[in-house]
């Protein structure tokens, strides 16, 4: 199974350029991988989270704390749920 | 859990949306597996900027029916539209990829098993793709999503 999503450019001379990418676990953002060894960084991955053991963007890991995204939309799902239960009477 | 497919296309714009998709009547998550984006126009060299981004209100468009990739398949809640009259509400910081290509290139993303771009099922949750930098010629975008 593969660890990474991947993201390629096609010209009319063929491929322009081709990368990995990773998904933040935090807020999925689609990071660009560069490609080893002379690529251009273009996002660079902060570390894993050493909760999830997610990758997480620089962004998030200045954050700090872990919060995934599955908990996150679980959290906005049970308050929407509420909303409408309260809503209701 | 069926996989659909939504064809998505405008004239790009720099204000307006390529299109978008979110939750429908039902809510249930939907799961963005593959992106493809290019252009149709008269080839030319300029450049196209697409961010996709998180929005929590769908706005206004012409409807678009995401075609289900096995045919046993029900057809999927979420809504999909182009062709937007009334924007999509973004949420700030919220850009979940961007993607920088020449006119003349298709450019394909498609996410690891586990690493896609998920909506919460909550009302009028959803994805867009905006075109902060784009020529004025035909956009398209062929979205594969998993609901």
């Amino acid at each position: 199974m593969r660890r990474f999503g991947y993201l390629v450019e096609q010209g009319p001379q063929g491929v322009v350029r081709e990368c990995d990418t990773a998904t933040c676990g935090h807020c999925q953002f689609v990071m660009q991988l560069p490609p080893a060894p002379e690529g251009r960084v273009i996002v660079r991955i902060a570390a894993p989270c050493g909760m999830c053991r997610r990758f997480v963007c620089d962004q998030c890991k200045a954050k700090g704390g872990c919060e995934p995204w599955e908990k996150r939309m679980e959290r906005m799902e049970r308050r929407e749920r509420l909303r409408d239960f309260a809503a209701r009477g | 859990m069926g996989r659909y497919a939504a064809n998505l296309n405008r004239t790009l714009s720099t204000t307006q949306s390529l299109g978008s998709i979110g939750q429908g009547g039902s809510l249930r998550r939907h799961r963005w597996i593959d992106i493809v984006l290019g252009c149709d126009g008269t080839p030319g060299d300029t450049a196209v900027r697409a961010a996709i981004q998180r929005c929590t209100a769908l706005g206004t468009s012409t409807a678009v029916t995401p075609v289900a990739l096995d045919p046993g398949d029900t057809a999927c809640s979420a809504l999909a539209g182009h062709n937007h009259t009334v924007e999509p509400t973004y949420t700030g910081g919220a850009v979940l990829l961007q993607l920088v290509f020449n006119q003349r290139s298709t450019v394909r993303w498609f996410a690891a098993p586990g690493e896609e771009l998920v909506c919460p099922a909550t009302s009028a949750n959803g994805i867009g793709i905006q075109t902060p930098v784009a020529p004025s010629l035909s956009g398209w975008a062929a979205v594969v999503f998993e609901e």
